[in-house]
């Protein structure tokens, strides 16, 4: 998978991987037929398993706790529909809840994966050069934010825990409610600090002169394959929204599951829009592995040839 | 080049005159070291000569500078968190954008700088995968890749291993040389720094105290008693031994090596270490294994030692081997994987809430202790945990004892790097642990306050107290009972600080290098005497 995943990053540009991940953003918010959701939902596992990073284990445990609170609540919240699953006091599970609910869920999972792997694929000095072409201010905003959140985060861990080595603990339950109060209040305090620090920096490396940066995108075979499609997929699914095509008719108690070749042509599309990353890189290894068996093989034949 | 012509400065949010009355001129391609003791405004002046770095006015007084801002490099003493981007290649195109480089220039000059550097195979590393070496390296070349007049560093050997540290100092020499850059270092010690230094100034209370070519300010400094701490172990050594006018300082270790060669009969050397006594265990780590992710390597490797009561142990060792990773791992903050602590003969467990009530760690980064708005803040919520009615007049005497009291309406984090830590180690001291974690505690203090560490330390040790610490700083090492290494997640057997240092080569403090000829035990320039 390495290799592959190799193979897709060497051949593409950060302008076209832009463009793929705004389609995958978009075909994510989109549609609510649930054939289709799900089928985004299992290539964007495909693609997420594919982009893998250390420490992802964390966003995960965040993504099944939205999906398990977004299902529950919906199931408390709309209990609308005819086909009775099962009823307990207080609660009516039917058909159509579990529908609606399963809807949401996967919906909010398939955005959260979408953006992980956004998060993956892009790195800050890209966003950071297209916002800041025209927003100035807003770049400058982003990049602070970049790094603030991370750091305000670590800086509440290393905190919460110090902070034990220096207050003698009480089995009070206010008193303890105090004292994370008070360790909000100090660890704003720590991040402002910390804020300054990354605006000195930004002043040591020039930003307040920043001046208009000229960019030329070289495209390659990959990159014009890769935004042919996430363009053509961006335009069919808006197209298909705008149709009604692939939605049903969400919340309400006449929710239906619907498969028609539409369904399946959107689905296809998409399927193969999101896993083109993959497709690019298992072609670009195909391509190195004959590569490479021709010009090791020709060695030999070809200084013959020259003698 | 930069004159400052009677100069004075405050800061926005103070009263105080930060600078007061300067008179400093800086020419072009001179390599100024500019010392001090902490807080004496080495800094504020650094930052004078780039605009935006400081926020305040000044009363009085002129500066003139015929560089222009951008021409101005500066590079701080934090060596992470100064990367805007993810790695050195965007980094370096980033500042090169900034300055309205076209595409082919921001190209040609990354390839320079990448070569001058060394640095080609590690542009396209994240800051995670950088050691603390590699990080300031590129931070250096950062600097440069504009092609500065000026270039200003404010400590940046103060969180390196001594090893990356000569490493930089060696690079700063040789643009200065090549380039003709001019270089302002703030330092606050002489060591390893003065060899490559055209000149030398002190700054008091924010006043130029001297301002003189090196050998001569050597001499002046060596006739000051508070100053004489300053210099480094081989110059102290020499002034002390054979104070002879006619020998240009500063002194290589080989010119050294060869004086005490000629003079070995006139010179004997001092047994300074302590006696150790045989105390009970007070925590052990037995088979302690930690590693980050499935895949990572093991930082700490079944790592076991037993520390004993009032006795102090220093861990020494590279960048980036899991040296704070062990404080973290023994006091819990992170979970091993396997083996297990024992403090006081109980195993601990995760959460325990009597490691909190028994150690103290003192991080890295010093200001993450504390809590309050000012100084006084500070020693009073620690005074409150053991006594809830304690006066405000008790705390001030706390203050006066530790001469903090100057500072004691200050903001902790308005404190310069020396004082943040001097104050976390107060705290520390304060709250009296059974054993104490020291990450780097010399790290921005002046050889001053180091030595008032040493004090304080050793009466911390004789109530029986238990003193573990990581640190850079060799010869500081020498204070301890025993001192390891740390290396591939291993550390060698703890040994008393003679025994340790003396079989090393390349790690072992200067006068060990300088003296292992002649006297092979001797670590500091205290340990030779004249006869």
């Amino acid at each position: 998978m390495k290799k592959i995943y190799f193979g897709f990053r060497n051949s593409t540009n950060n302008f076209s991987m832009l463009i793929y991940l705004l389609s995958v953003i978009i075909s994510s918010l989109v549609f609510t037929n649930p054939l289709i959701i799900m089928a985004i939902f299992l290539s964007l596992l495909i693609m997420v398993n594919f982009v893998k990073r250390e420490e992802s284990k964390g966003y995960f445990k965040f993504s099944l706790i939205i999906f398990i609170t977004t299902f529950l609540f919906n199931i408390i919240i709309n209990q609308r529909g005819t086909n009775v699953i099962f009823q307990i006091p207080f609660l009516k599970v039917t058909f159509e809840s579990l529908m609606n609910a399963g809807i949401l869920a996967f919906s909010f999972v398939n955005l959260l994966l979408a953006f992980y792997i956004y998060d993956a694929l892009t790195n800050v000095k890209i966003i950071f050069d297209l916002i800041s072409r025209s927003f100035r201010s807003i770049a400058i905003i982003f990049i602070l934010t970049i790094k603030f959140i991370p750091k305000t985060i670590e800086i509440f861990k290393n905190t919460n825990y110090l902070y034990n080595f220096r207050y003698y603990q009480s089995n009070n339950d206010e008193a303890k409610i105090t004292q994370k109060m008070d360790l909000i209040e100090i660890v704003l305090n720590k991040s402002i600090a910390n804020f300054m620090n990354v605006s000195d920096v930004l002043i040591t490396k020039g930003y307040n002169n920043r001046s208009k940066v000229s960019k030329e995108i070289l495209n390659n075979i990959s990159d014009y394959i890769l935004l042919l499609i996430s363009g053509s997929a961006i335009l069919f699914d808006l197209i298909m929204s705008f149709l009604k095509i692939g939605k049903v008719n969400f919340g309400s108690a006449k929710i239906a599951f619907l498969i028609n070749s539409n369904i399946l042509v959107i689905c296809l599309i998409n399927v193969i829009m999101i896993l083109m990353p993959i497709l690019i890189g298992v072609f670009q290894y195909l391509w190195w592995k004959w590569y490479i068996s021709r010009t090791t093989v020709l060695n030999t034949p070809t200084v013959k040839n020259f003698r | 080049m930069v004159h400052f012509e009677n100069y004075s400065f405050k800061y926005a949010n103070s009263q105080k005159l930060s600078l007061n009355n300067v008179n400093l001129r800086i020419n072009k391609g001179d390599f100024l070291l500019l010392i001090g003791k902490t807080g004496s405004g080495k800094s504020t002046l650094l930052k004078q000569l780039k605009s935006g770095l400081v926020v305040g006015n000044v009363v009085k007084g002129n500066l003139s500078c015929q560089v222009e801002d951008k021409n101005v490099a500066y590079i701080s003493q934090f060596v992470d968190n100064q990367m805007i981007t993810e790695c050195a290649r965007d980094e370096f195109n980033f500042i090169l954008e900034n300055m309205g480089y076209s595409i082919d220039e921001r190209h040609m000059k990354i390839a320079e700088v990448a070569s001058y550097f060394g640095i080609i195979d590690l542009l396209d590393l994240t800051e995670q995968e950088l050691s603390g070496g590699q990080k300031q390296l590129i931070n250096l070349a950062a600097a440069l890749i504009t092609s500065p007049d000026i270039l200003l560093l404010d400590e940046p050997t103060s969180q390196l291993d001594p090893i990356s540290a000569e490493k930089l100092i060696q690079m700063i020499h040789k643009v200065n040389l090549e380039l003709n850059i001019t270089v302002v270092l703030v330092e606050h010690s002489l060591e390893r720094n003065i060899f490559y230094a055209s000149r030398l100034a002190i700054i008091e209370d924010g006043s130029i105290l001297l301002d003189d070519n090196v050998n001569s300010a050597l001499k002046k400094m060596f006739k000051d008693d508070f100053y004489k701490n300053y210099l480094s172990q081989i110059d102290r050594a020499y002034l002390e031994l054979l104070d002879n006018d006619s020998v240009s300082l500063p002194l290589s270790n080989s010119q050294f090596s060869q004086v005490l060669m000629k003079h070995e009969n006139e010179i004997h050397y001092i047994d300074n270490s302590k006696n150790v006594l045989d105390t009970e265990n007070v925590l052990e780590a037995k088979n302690l294994s930690f590693r980050f992710g499935f895949e990572s390597r093991k930082i700490v490797d079944k790592v076991s030692f037993k520390l004993k009561r009032g006795i102090s142990y220093c861990l020494v060792g590279p960048n980036g081997v899991g040296k704070s990773t062990l404080i973290k791992v023994i006091s819990q903050q992170l979970k091993q994987q396997s083996g297990k602590v024992i403090l006081n003969g109980k195993t601990v467990k995760n959460k325990s809430n009597d490691i909190y009530k028994k150690l103290f760690v003192l991080p890295q980064n010093p200001a993450l202790l504390f809590i309050a708005d000012t100084v006084f803040g500070e020693i009073e919520f620690q005074l409150k945990q053991h006594n809830p009615e304690i006066t405000s007049q008790q705390v001030d005497l706390i203050l006066m004892q530790y001469g903090l009291l100057k500072l004691k309406d200050v903001s902790p984090y308005d404190l310069s790097g020396g004082q943040q830590e001097f104050l976390a180690l107060i705290i520390g001291l304060i709250k009296n642990p059974e054993v104490l974690f020291l990450d780097e505690p010399t790290k921005g203090l002046d050889p001053n306050m180091i030595l008032k560490l040493n004090e304080l330390l050793d009466d911390y040790l004789a109530t029986g107290g238990v003193l573990f610490c990581n640190s850079h700083d060799l010869v500081f090492a020498t204070r301890f009972n025993y001192v390891s290494m740390m290396f591939d997640g291993t550390l060698s057997e703890f040994k008393k600080p003679v025994d340790f240092f003396k079989d090393k080569f390349f790690y072992t403090t200067e006068i060990n290098k300088a003296s292992r000829d002649s006297f092979p035990d001797a670590l500091t320039w205290d340990n030779l005497k004249k006869i």
